[in-house]
């Protein structure tokens, strides 16, 4: 007997499901994607921001990108800031978490101690800390003098105007990774540790093969995002390092900044398209990375709680 | 039940879209419209220049007084933000009804027809002599009237009096050649040789392109310039000269030869005011800034013998027919002597009108008066959309390198070759927008 196709129905709890997403969806289409894809179109133009004339150029601001010595300098500056945050953040956060996870009096306040930066605004954390890294009046160089050393230019030396950047993003943001490690060490099932201190792994060892291998899929998670918010870096540049008389300038010149400047500033929105892209590839690259991590095999979750 | 779910989402789906079509309105409801000039209106004005604020604040307040229907709202910004926002405002029609702006930036806003032009009266003032030549030009393109002059922005010699005094000098500097020799006798260094007072305050740090323009001010010294105009219409860089060698010299010496000023000590106007330099360059704000933040602060002013000035403008953006009326009378209104006067009083800001009688306004602030030589070489900032950029990578590497790199001492070569390379760049830019001289 020949099977009769049915023409596929939308009962009524699709149209309940439909309708309660579109809105959102929407939303997403209207400020994410098609902002995306016009970013995209847009790169392939000379877009003069004013003009009426943006004639179709195909690849050359890319390559015009790649030729311009300010766009490498924010490349790399961008890198150096996110893999800076990435090296500090991840490590401090695993201690952090590690060290209250074991069961320290005040627990809870430490964890909001910790934990408070990150939910602070941005800009007025960055004026503060334009203050702390003041060379004259700094209290950081204050700090320091008890130690014999000598005052630093912080915002104004190029290596160390990066490296304050490096530091004011990774006070921030090591509270919510802590947070995110220790809901981790939370999973961890307590038989582990038993069974490991009957072979003689307590203490560091016991951190070292237990913990550590068994927070992998949260160390990816973590360093990922942590990455990913490195390379987004503009607030911190921006009120620390840029349009202000007497910080340094361009010298902490990052990606954003620089895609806001062509834009904005210098009225080129197909060459500040063309940076977008480029970091938006970065972006996706790094995602990408990310879940090929999370499905590695050699990733176990035996050891976590059911 | 069904029934009821259904309508509940089809209810939260149009609120929605309602909430999100409101957003999108217009705001003509706030504009008055018609031709009635008695009706209300409501003119909103930007500024990148927050000193602005009670001068226009307060002159909109007098307009009042014969205009009772008009109301202005003066907001102003930090100037780059400003810039930006402009750039995003002007194409999206969001813009003030009257802002103020570089001229040079102007012209792209012209050519896409986002500024309007003045009415012909306007345009009768602006031509009948009450500007100098040099300003009026740069109202417009091709001599037609699209803005009014905001102030005069030039520079002069700050210096402090007491110092000086101190340092057995009886007179300011009377020439660029004059600067290092000062700065070494001013500068000041406590007991383990760190500088604590710098004799001549160098602008070597902060955003845009402010670092050139107070590179290009010693440059003009000389007798330099960024660009050279070798034909009309066409440019090239010119600072990668004997001019451009000496004045980076300067700099470079200052900063690691003899160690007059320091990335590390306070720098311009707050330097200055508190006692941290000797003498510096700066525009004529600082005097009336002074006048508020360190009244007892013994200095004197003294002029340059080549300037460099910078225009800006105030122009009108909206198309409404009686805001445009409106907005070009309150702007004629700023023009008048008196509102001119108390530009200069209130903010510290030039006038441009050359016809004005400021004896009074010295008398008060003496320091007013070397901003008005007798005999002056000017250079006034191109009509090129494209020049900020040039200046602001140039001010990028003169920043990260030119005024970082200690081996550049007693190395004319690498200073050479550094301005090459950043000739290089302004040279392309300018072959990208068409205006290279080839």
């Amino acid at each position: 007997m020949e099977k009769v196709r049915r023409k596929p129905r939308l009962k009524s709890g699709h149209w309940f499901v439909i309708l309660a997403l579109a809105p959102i969806i929407i939303l997403y289409a209207v400020l994410r994607f098609i902002p995306i894809v016009q970013t995209m179109y847009i790169s392939f133009f000379e877009w003069d921001l004013i003009s009426a004339h943006k004639p179709f150029v195909w690849l050359d601001n890319f390559k015009e990108l790649f030729s311009s010595d300010t766009f490498i300098q924010s490349i790399r500056n961008t890198s150096l800031i996110a893999f800076g945050v990435l090296i500090f953040s991840v490590p401090f956060a695993v201690i952090i978490a590690a060290m209250l996870d074991r069961g320290v009096r005040f627990k809870s306040w430490f964890e909001s101690l910790y934990f408070l930066p990150y939910i602070m605004p941005m800009v007025p954390v960055a004026v503060a800390w334009r203050w702390i890294l003041d060379s004259n009046h700094g209290l950081l160089n204050y700090f320091l003098s008890f130690f014999g050393v000598p005052a630093q230019a912080w915002l104004i030396d190029t290596n160390l105007a990066i490296f304050s950047v490096v530091m004011l993003t990774v006070w921030k943001m090591v509270g919510y990774n802590m947070i995110i490690f220790l809901v981790g060490m939370k999973g961890i099932s307590k038989e582990n540790y038993e069974a490991a201190s009957i072979d003689g792994a307590t203490g560091i060892k016991a951190f070292w093969h237990i913990t550590l291998p068994l927070l992998k899929p949260i160390t990816v998670f973590v360093s990922t995002v942590t990455l990913i918010q490195g390379y987004n870096v503009f607030s911190q540049v921006y009120i620390l390092a840029s349009d202000i008389q007497g910080a340094p300038g361009h010298l902490v010149r990052v990606l954003v900044y620089d895609m806001i400047e062509s834009g904005f500033r210098f009225y080129k929105m197909g060459y500040a398209a063309a940076e977008a892209v480029i970091l938006f590839l970065i972006v996706l690259v790094l995602t990408a990375l990310q879940l090929m991590l999370l499905r590695d095999k050699k990733t176990s979750r035996k050891g976590m709680k059911r | 039940m069904r029934t009821k779910k259904m309508i509940l989402a089809a209810f939260i789906g149009v609120l929605t879209i309602a909430m999100l079509l409101t957003g999108c309105g217009n705001k003509s409801g706030e504009s008055s419209t018609g031709s009635d000039s008695s009706k209300s209106v409501k003119l909103s004005f930007w500024t990148g220049y927050s000193e602005l604020d009670p001068w226009v604040k307060k002159a909109a307040e007098d307009f009042k007084k014969t205009n009772p229907n008009v109301t202005i709202e003066v907001t102003s910004y930090p100037l780059r933000d400003f810039e930006k926002k402009l750039a995003a405002s002007l194409p999206s029609k969001s813009a003030a009804d009257i802002v103020t702006m570089n001229h040079s930036l102007s012209y792209r806003y012209i050519d896409a027809n986002l500024l309007q032009q003045a009415p012909d009266n306007v345009g009768q003032f602006a031509h009948s002599g009450a500007f100098p030549d040099l300003y009026v030009k740069n109202l417009g393109p091709d001599g037609k009237t699209y803005g009014l002059p905001v102030f005069k922005n030039a520079n002069a010699i700050f210096y402090n009096k007491d110092m000086f005094n101190e340092a057995g000098l009886t007179e300011p500097p009377k020439s660029i050649d004059q600067f290092l020799e000062y700065a070494q006798k001013l500068a000041k260094s406590d007991a383990s040789g760190n500088l604590v007072r710098s004799g001549q305050s160098l602008r070597i740090s902060g955003g845009g392109s402010g670092v050139t323009e107070k590179f290009w001010i010693l440059l003009a010294q000389r007798g330099g310039s960024i660009i050279k105009e070798v034909s009309p219409g066409k440019y090239k860089a010119n600072y990668n000269t004997e001019e451009g060698y000496q004045t980076l010299k300067m700099y470079v010496d200052m900063l690691f030869k003899y160690h007059t000023d320091d990335a590390k000590i306070k720098h311009d106007t707050e330097a200055f005011q508190t006692g941290a330099t000797a003498f510096f360059l700066r525009e004529s704000n600082v005097v009336i800034d002074t006048a508020a933040k360190a009244p007892n602060l013994n200095y004197g002013t003294a002029p340059l013998a080549a300037n460099v000035e910078q225009q800006d403008n105030f122009y009108v953006t909206t198309a409404d027919k009686d805001k445009q009326e409106m907005a070009w009378k309150f702007l004629q209104f700023l023009m008048e002597p008196e509102s001119q006067k108390n530009l200069m009083t209130m903010t510290g800001w030039l006038p441009v009108r050359k016809d004005l009688d400021l004896k009074d306004v010295f008398v008060k602030y003496p320091q007013f008066e070397a901003f008005f030589p007798a005999h002056q070489d000017a250079q006034m900032y191109p009509s090129l959309p494209e020049y900020d950029e040039i200046q602001t990578k140039l001010a990028d590497r003169l920043m990260t390198k030119g005024y970082t790199d200690a081996s550049f001492v007693d190395n004319p070569q690498k200073i050479k070759d550094f301005l090459d390379e950043c000739a290089k760049e302004t040279n392309e830019i300018l072959k990208k927008s068409g205006d290279l001289a080839e």
